[in-house]
């Protein structure tokens, strides 16, 4: 699932539009941070999620991966060891709904970079180019065991713009976190915000109506624009005199969508909000990889369940607005018993401290456990697409950990340790809570 | 159609009932909590208990060896966790209820920058569907307060989560005034061009509070007149008497008269009440804390804030309680000298706006040890339901647990000025009770039952209304 957003397609048209969409270029190969010295982590409970629980584990991490996994493992020579004893090790938790670094701290009008709020349609934009990297909420979230985030524009717009998937390590610069070869995605936004953002300005949209079709509009716009572009290709390639057409980075963008080339975030949370966009998505034949919030999803749980679409939500939020009036905390537990791969999202660098507490409470209302502990790790994962990189403790995965003191549902559980890529980025014997 | 019949009926059936209920006295009520671990935040601990309730009073806590007479129904509590119902010393509860919508948002009146006369009990709306969704973790009492960005925006109040009407939820109101200071107040002022700055805010409340200090004294001048006034007029009233056919002697006239009086001409004249001063409810409602009557509930974040708080409060000895006091840490010391609470909270609150850079999971705990009284908060509406996580947080950061439960229970209730009644689990208190399945902290813990005033409270929501009618999947 990993490294669409790098492949190269051999036709000219393809190798303009990986050009156009740089969010995908690979950042060097080699992660400068991986330490040489193996680390050894033991005696832990390893939480692997994908099997099952090991008492007295081991984990051995080399060159930023997990290199060995098993029950009372002997720590290579010369390793790094983590006592782990009596704690619960955990792969570092991933967020798929973030806007560190584009709505920083404290709040402040000069770095709300998160909702070009100019137009409903801005695709093009990417919120990798309004990521504030002192955002101090960085660190308390890495803190909370957090190593993979999804930053992503807000839902002023229906058409938001592109994400980023960075790794919260201590990097310096914006490729320092980067998650390397991580898929694009695109975040969209149906129902009450982008209506209310402009009908409120006397523009549309201004109904429900009026998102739909603005969409559509601009999916069907983008058709023609992949058109015209190849017409002109096939005349330019046959010698036949012909004109180039204007390049559109909104239509580059949409065009990636329409061939699968970007996973689909979709923001949205009522029944019938959620069945128009997989109206439009049908019309269009794109696929979505999740919707975001999607507060009554459990209304059509297996509908959401039999297209595979993921579904990234909270527990407790909800009646801040019409649209969230119906949301249930039972909702988590309903979509994972139907099938749906859950992500407890944060929208929030103060939740994104503790998902591992939002999990606890969608067991609260009736969540199994395991479904749970995987909606904080390898479901996120596996919407972002990255769940063959992260998400879980495998050998061969990155080395993303974080070590818990007690159960993460405990409410006395505290984050002692992150590791991302096998680098020791929070510890909380070192230093007080950043 | 079929619907509205069986409303009909429905609503009849109601009716019928109560009518009965008024017709003929309803036999008391009795039950007792048994085999449960009571924690009875009176000191005492049984493991297991047994706590009796009659009507809507506890009427006896102990252990194992209490005797629970016949008349008194069982209601098994093994394995649970037997606590004071929740309180939560900072909701909008009732007030709002979809925050988009103007319609259901009754949180703010922001008309007027000094709005003290507004009483929240004048806007709760019993119905509100927050109500319900709240009590599910076992919160039974609410202070609830109006928003915070005027500088005066309300009285607060005090209201059991069960009851038909205000009146009926009522337990204390008004319970303490709201101030706010702080950045959302300076914004207010800047947004009517009245004031702009922390200085110019401050400057506005003394200036108000000198207004009820002159006001009370004109009042105070006025009650004295008005007593001159009646005395007055009673030896007016007396003079006008016709006066006995007994000619004065000589001596009583020079004694008691001045020989102008005899004349009669200017005594004669029925002497005028004094001009009432104008009334002012705004003065007046201030009045309440200026007399130690109420309360001040002040919205502070920054240290500063809070040290201008203690300022206002030294120059007006005003009773002070701080809200929230994200830095309240960093006065500790002058809060514990002074006897000035902080309600706590959110207790997640992060260092994401200019004022709350302070911000820290461990104040609760730095300022009980530096032995200042706290309640912890939600500071919530729709998320009311989380303060045992809250106070399960700040107990993660240090606070001792059995302190984060009193900081829900106990302690908010004194705080509240309603611990007469309320906090713990003690003959003779309001049988507000929680039976949870396991430690009432932990986020995965679930409500077993809820007592409200002795009544069962039903475990349903708008919430598991809908997930009844769709967990069978679509």
């Amino acid at each position: 699932m990993t490294g669409t957003g790098t492949r190269m397609g051999s036709s000219a048209f393809a190798a303009l539009l990986t050009l156009a969409s740089a969010a995908g270029a690979a950042p060097p190969a080699a992660p400068a941070t991986a330490p040489a010295t193996p680390v050894a982590i033991v005696g832990g409970m390893l939480m692997t999620i994908t099997r099952g629980i090991m008492p007295n584990g081991t984990l051995i991490l080399r060159d930023g991966k997990i290199a060995e996994l098993g029950h009372a493992l002997a720590p290579p020579p010369g390793a790094i060891v983590i006592d782990a004893t009596g704690k619960y090790v955990m792969p570092g938790l991933i967020d798929t709904h973030s806007h560190l670094g584009v709505y920083p701290w404290p709040d402040a009008r000069a770095h709300e970079d998160g909702n070009e709020m100019t137009d409903p349609l801005t695709p093009h934009v990417r919120a990798e180019d309004g990521v504030f990297l002192e955002d101090p909420g960085m660190a308390r979230v890495r803190a909370g065991g957090v190593t993979t985030v999804q930053i992503i524009p807000g839902s002023g717009n229906l058409q938001g713009g592109q994400a980023v998937i960075l790794k919260l390590g201590l990097g310096n610069t914006l490729d320092d976190l980067k998650f390397r070869d991580a898929p694009r995605g695109i975040k969209m936004a149906f129902g009450e915000n982008p209506k209310r953002v402009y009908g409120s300005r006397n523009q549309a949209p201004m109904t429900r109506m009026g998102n739909a079709a603005i969409v559509r509009q601009a999916f069907t716009r983008a058709r023609e624009y992949q058109k015209q572009w190849g017409e002109f290709e096939a005349n330019a390639k046959a010698g036949k005199p012909t004109v180039r057409p204007e390049r559109d980075p909104k239509m580059e963008t949409l065009i990636d969508v329409l061939e699968g080339r970007v996973r689909v975030h979709v923001h949205c949370y009522r029944k019938d909000d959620l069945l128009a966009v997989l109206r439009i998505a049908d019309e269009f034949g794109f696929k979505l990889a999740s919707f975001q919030h999607c507060l009554e999803g459990y209304k059509i749980a297996s509908e959401l369940a039999r297209r595979e679409i993921g579904v990234a939500t909270w527990p407790d939020w909800w009646g801040f607005k019409m649209e969230a009036w119906d949301a249930i905390p039972q909702s988590p537990g309903l979509l994972a018993a139907a099938g749906v791969r859950v992500s407890l999202h944060s929208d929030s660098a103060n939740v994104a401290q503790r998902l591992y507490h939002e999990a606890a409470k969608a067991v609260r209302y009736g969540m199994k456990p395991e479904a749970a502990l995987k909606a904080i790790t390898i479901w996120p994962a596996s919407i972002l697409g990255v769940d063959s990189r992260v998400g879980s403790l495998e050998v061969g995965k990155d080395a993303d950990i974080a070590i818990f003191t007690k159960h993460p549902f405990d409410v006395y559980t505290r984050v002692e340790k992150t590791l991302i890529d096998g680098q020791l980025v929070w510890d909380a014997a070192a230093k007080e809570m950043p | 159609m079929r619907a509205s019949k069986s409303l009909q009926i429905g609503l009849a059936a109601l009716l019928t009932a109560s009518a009965f209920a008024r017709a003929a006295e309803p036999p008391a009520s009795r039950f007792a909590l048994v085999g449960g671990k009571v924690v009875t935040m009176a000191g005492r601990t049984y493991d297991p208990g047994r706590v009796l309730v009659e009507n809507q009073t506890i009427v006896a806590v102990g252990g194992a060896e209490l005797d629970v007479p016949p008349r008194f129904r069982t209601i098994d509590a093994a394995g649970a966790w037997v606590i004071p119902g929740l309180i939560d010393s900072g909701t909008h509860l009732g007030l709002i209820e979809v925050d988009l919508e103007d319609q259901t948002n009754d949180l703010d009146d922001s008309m007027d920058l000094l709005s003290p006369h507004l009483r929240v009990v004048d806007a709760v709306n019993p119905a509100s569907e927050l109500i319900r969704v709240s009590r599910l973790t076992g919160v039974t009492t609410v202070l609830v307060a109006p928003g915070e960005g005027d500088v005066f925006s309300g009285q607060a109040a005090v209201l059991d989560l069960a009851g038909e009407s205000v009146e009926e939820m009522t337990v204390r109101a008004p319970a303490m005034l709201c101030l706010g200071l702080g950045s959302d107040a300076v914004n207010r002022g800047r947004a009517r061009s009245r004031f702009s700055t922390r200085m110019g805010l401050i400057g506005e409340i003394r200036a108000q509070l000198l207004k009820v200090q002159e006001y009370l004294k004109k009042q105070e001048k006025y009650r004295r007149k008005l007593e001159e006034h009646k005395v007055e007029l009673a030896s007016w009233e007396a003079s006008q008497k016709p006066t006995a056919p007994v000619a004065p002697t000589a001596a009583a006239v020079t004694a008691t008269q001045p020989p102008a009086a005899l004349a009669g001409k200017e005594a004669s004249k029925r002497p005028e009440p004094p001009d009432e001063p104008e009334r002012d409810l705004k003065l007046e409602a201030l009045a309440q804390v200026l007399e130690r009557k109420l309360p001040l509930l002040v919205r502070a974040h920054r240290q500063d804030d809070i040290r201008a708080a203690l300022r206002l409060a030294d120059e007006f000895k005003l009773k002070l309680v701080i809200n929230h006091g994200t830095e309240a840490y960093r006065v500790a010391e002058l809060l514990a000298k002074k006897d000035v609470p902080v309600i706590v909270g959110p207790v997640d609150q992060q260092p994401d706006t200019f004022e709350t850079l302070g911000a820290r999971y461990e104040n609760a705990e730095l300022l009980r040890k530096a032995g200042v009284r706290i309640a912890i908060q939600t500071s919530d509406s729709h998320n009311v339901r989380n303060l045992p996580y809250a106070a399960g947080l700040a107990a993660a950061h240090g606070l001792p647990p059995e302190e984060a439960l009193a900081a829900v229970t106990i302690e908010a209730a004194k705080i509240l000025g309603i611990a007469d009644k309320y906090g713990s689990l003690d003959k003779g208190k309001i049988a507000n009770i929680a039976v949870v399945e396991g430690d009432p902290l932990q986020p995965a813990s679930r409500l077993r039952h809820l007592f409200i005033r002795g009544k069962s409270i039903p475990l349903t929501s708008r919430q598991t209304e809908l997930y009844e009618k769709w967990k069978a999947g679509r």
